[in-house]
C-alpha cells in the first residue's frame, strides 16, 4: 500500500469500491437506467469522492488526531461529503441546468452514498498520507465510474433481452451485479 | 483533575463539531452565491404564470418545457387555456410586446370546463386514463373509471380517445373553487394581483 501509484490501481480494478467492497451498491439499481445520467453521475462522484477525500484528511489529521476527537470522525466526515455533495450540486445547477433537471433526485444520492464515506473512513484507518489518500479517493471514483458506465451499457442491452418474466427487473440487475463482481474477483491476480 | 478533562473534551468536542458545522455552512453560502442559474430561476417565473393544465396544446408536454421553450425565444401567444391574461403577463415578465392568442393553437374558452364520465357507458378500457396528462382519471382495465373534480384541468385530451364517446366536458362547479380547472381561472383572474405582487417585491430595497 505503500507505492501511490499501486493504491490507484489497486483501488480501480483490485480493490473495486462497488464490485470487490460492495459499497454504494445501490447505485447500480438507481442511476445505471440511461447513459448519459449514468455519465453525469460517474464524474459528478468522482469529483466528490476525491475533494472528499483531500477534505477529511485535513479536517483527520489538522483537528482531529491533536486534540484525540477521533471518535467524531464518521460525523464530521458526513458533513464534510453532504457539503461537498450540495456544492457539486450547485456548480451543475450554475453550469449545466438542463442536466441538472435530467439528474434531479439522484443528486441527494450524493451525498447519502456510502462510497464516499467508505473512502473517507478507511483512508484514516490505514493512515495514509495526503497525496495517498486522494489517489485513494480518485481511484475508487474512477473505479465506481468504470462499473456504472460498463453496467449501464449492459442495462441497455438488457433492456431489449427477452428476460424470463421471474427475473425482470431487480432479479436481473442483482444477478447481472454479481456476475460482474465476479469479473473483476478474477482481476485480483495483478496485484 | 477528571471532571476537568472531561469538562474540557465536552468543550472541543463542542468546539470542533460548531466551527466545522459554520465552515461548511459558509461554504454552501459562498458556492450559492458564487454559482448564480439566473437562468433557472427566470424559467420558473415563467412557469409560474402558466395555467398549469398541461394540457400540451402548446405543442409541448407540459408547461414547464413550455416555459423552458418560452425562456430559450419561442413566441409567448401558444397557450389556449391561459388565454389573453397569460400572454399579457408573460410580456409584462419579459418586457415584450403582447401579441393575440395563436389560433393555431386553439382558441380561448372563457368558460372553464371539467371533464364527466358516463359512468354506465364506460367500458374500463383505460385510454383515457393514459391521456389524462395530470392523472386526474382513477379506474382500472374492465372496471368503470371516474374523473376527480378536483384534479381535472379541463384541457379535452380525455374526449378524443375515448372509443365510446362517454365523456362530457361540462361546466366546472365554480363553487368548489378547489379543482385545477377553477383554480386555472382563478390563477388567471390573479395574475394581475401576482404581478402586482412581483412589482412591489423588485421595489423593496
Amino acid at each position: 500500500m505503500t507505492d501511490t501509484n499501486s493504491i490507484l490501481m489497486s483501488a480501480i480494478l483490485i480493490n473495486n469500491i462497488l464490485l470487490i467492497q460492495f459499497f454504494g451498491v445501490s447505485a447500480l439499481a438507481n442511476i445505471a437506467n440511461r447513459p448519459s445520467t449514468a455519465i453525469a453521475m460517474a464524474i459528478a462522484t468522482t469529483g466528490v469522492v476525491t475533494l472528499s477525500a483531500a477534505v477529511n484528511h485535513m479536517v483527520d489529521n489538522w483537528i482531529l488526531v491533536p486534540l484525540q476527537l477521533g471518535y467524531l470522525r464518521t460525523l464530521t466526515s458526513i458533513l464534510v461529503i453532504a457539503t461537498l455533495a450540495q456544492c457539486g450540486g450547485l456548480l451543475i445547477e450554475a453550469q449545466r441546468p438542463a442536466l441538472y433537471r435530467q439528474l434531479g433526485g439522484l443528486l441527494p444520492w450524493l451525498a447519502s452514498n456510502t462510497l464516499i464515506l467508505a473512502v473517507a473512513l478507511q483512508n484514516s484507518l490505514n493512515t495514509l498520507t495526503f497525496s495517498q489518500s486522494v489517489r485513494s479517493g480518485l481511484g475508487a471514483g474512477l473505479g465506481f465510474s468504470l462499473v456504472l458506465i460498463l453496467f449501464c451499457a449492459i442495462c441497455e442491452r438488457l433492456a431489449a433481452a427477452d428476460v424470463p418474466r421471474p427475473f425482470r427487473g431487480a432479479a436481473i440487475t442483482m444477478i447481472s451485479a454479481g456476475l460482474m463482481s465476479m469479473a473483476f474477483m478474477g482481476l485480483s491476480g495483478l496485484a | 483533575m477528571g471532571e476537568l478533562s472531561a469538562a474540557s473534551a465536552y468543550l472541543s468536542t463542542s468546539a470542533v463539531l460548531l466551527g466545522l458545522t459554520l465552515m461548511c455552512g459558509a461554504l454552501i453560502g459562498s458556492a450559492w452565491a458564487l454559482f448564480p442559474a439566473d437562468r433557472d430561476r427566470r424559467i420558473v417565473h415563467i412557469d409560474d404564470l402558466l395555467p398549469q393544465t398541461q394540457c400540451g396544446q402548446c405543442g409541448h408536454p407540459g408547461c414547464r418545457p413550455y416555459a423552458e421553450a418560452i425562456a430559450d425565444g419561442q413566441p409567448i401567444n401558444r397557450c389556449p387555456p391561459g388565454g389573453q391574461a397569460t400572454i399579457d403577463a408573460l410580456a409584462e415578465l419579459l418586457g415584450v410586446e403582447s401579441l393575440a392568442l395563436d389560433p393555431e393553437h386553439g382558441t380561448e374558452n372563457s368558460e372553464i370546463s371539467v371533464a364527466y364520465i358516463r359512468e354506465d357507458e364506460c367500458i374500463g378500457c383505460t385510454k383515457c386514463i393514459q391521456a389524462c396528462p395530470v392523472d386526474a382519471i382513477v379506474g382500472a382495465a374492465k372496471l368503470m373509471h371516474t374523473v376527480i373534480v378536483d384534479q381535472c384541468t379541463g384541457c379535452d385530451l380525455c374526449v378524443e380517445p375515448c372509443p365510446v364517446d362517454c365523456i362530457d366536458m361540462l361546466p366546472a362547479p365554480i363553487n368548489g373553487g378547489r379543482g385545477l380547472a377553477s383554480s386555472a381561472l382563478l390563477a388567471k383572474s390573479s395574475i394581475l394581483a401576482h404581478r402586482n405582487a412581483g412589482q412591489a417585491q423588485r421595489e423593496l430595497p
